[in-house]
């Protein structure tokens, strides 16, 4: 589970806004958010996180279904 | 990288299999235009000097299956480049790594196959025709015989072109959803 919304309201950004920044496109990054992406390199891992100033485990979260 | 050299590489692509599916047609109208000269004039068959000692076995058994051998061959390339034109339209996409053309690919090879077995009993038969065909002032035939090892090796690298596409089109969609 990606926890992006909850980090995007609390530093008052804007999905598009984070898209620009970490030079990905929008439509990945929804990708990202809604849960349905496949994988994620650890280039964009690195660069959301320095945006956001979060952790890893922060944005990321197991859940057993 | 300069795009434009690829299109026109594709454009001429596309040309050359339009031409050769074009060749095909009418190579396959000739065919059935002799074969129904031979049914509605059978004298086209014996009006030659040549005296059979078969009684004309020759071309009354021989043209008809002649004929087929061919009309499968032309088919068999028809459809070749056909499937060739069809992978040359999805790299013009952009989007050449799928399944659909890892089959195209796998096609290609078992009947560029097919065109190559057929040559033997053709070329069997030409000979066997040969006779009948000398006598005609209408008529010339060239007869190679050997194997075709150009025709063979592509038809191993068409089979090898599949698998790797097949590889590809897995990697490809591995590769989606990953951001």
């Amino acid at each position: 589970m990606v926890k992006l919304d909850d980090i995007l309201h609390d530093r008052r950004m804007t999905l598009t806004e984070l898209a620009e920044r970490v030079g990905l496109t929008l439509a990945n990054l929804s990708i990202l958010k809604t849960g349905k992406a496949k994988a994620i390199r650890f280039t964009t891992l690195a660069a959301i996180c320095r945006e956001l100033n979060c952790q890893p485990g922060d944005l990321l979260e197991y859940q057993d279904k | 990288m300069n795009d434009k050299p690829n299109d026109i590489l594709l454009l001429a692509g596309k040309l050359l299999t339009i031409i050769m599916q074009f060749a095909c047609v009418i190579g396959a109208a000739v065919i059935a235009g002799l074969a129904l000269l031979a049914i509605f004039d059978p004298g086209w068959i014996t009006s030659t000097g040549y005296e059979s000692s078969l009684g004309n076995a020759e071309p009354i058994i021989g043209l008809p299956i002649f004929f087929l051998l061919i009309a499968i061959f032309l088919g068999s390339g028809f459809l070749f480049f056909r499937k060739l034109k069809e992978i040359i339209d999805t790299v013009g996409e952009g989007n050449p790594f799928d399944l659909e053309n890892a089959s195209r690919l796998n096609t290609m090879a078992w009947l560029l196959l097919v065109m190559q077995f057929l040559v033997m009993p053709a070329t069997l038969l030409g000979t066997f025709l040969a006779p009948w065909i000398n006598a005609r002032e209408d008529m010339s035939m060239t007869i190679e015989m050997g194997p075709d090892v150009e025709g063979i090796l592509m038809v191993i690298i068409l089979f090898i072109l599949a698998r790797v596409f097949k590889h590809g089109a897995a990697m490809r969609e591995d590769l989606e959803g990953t951001v």
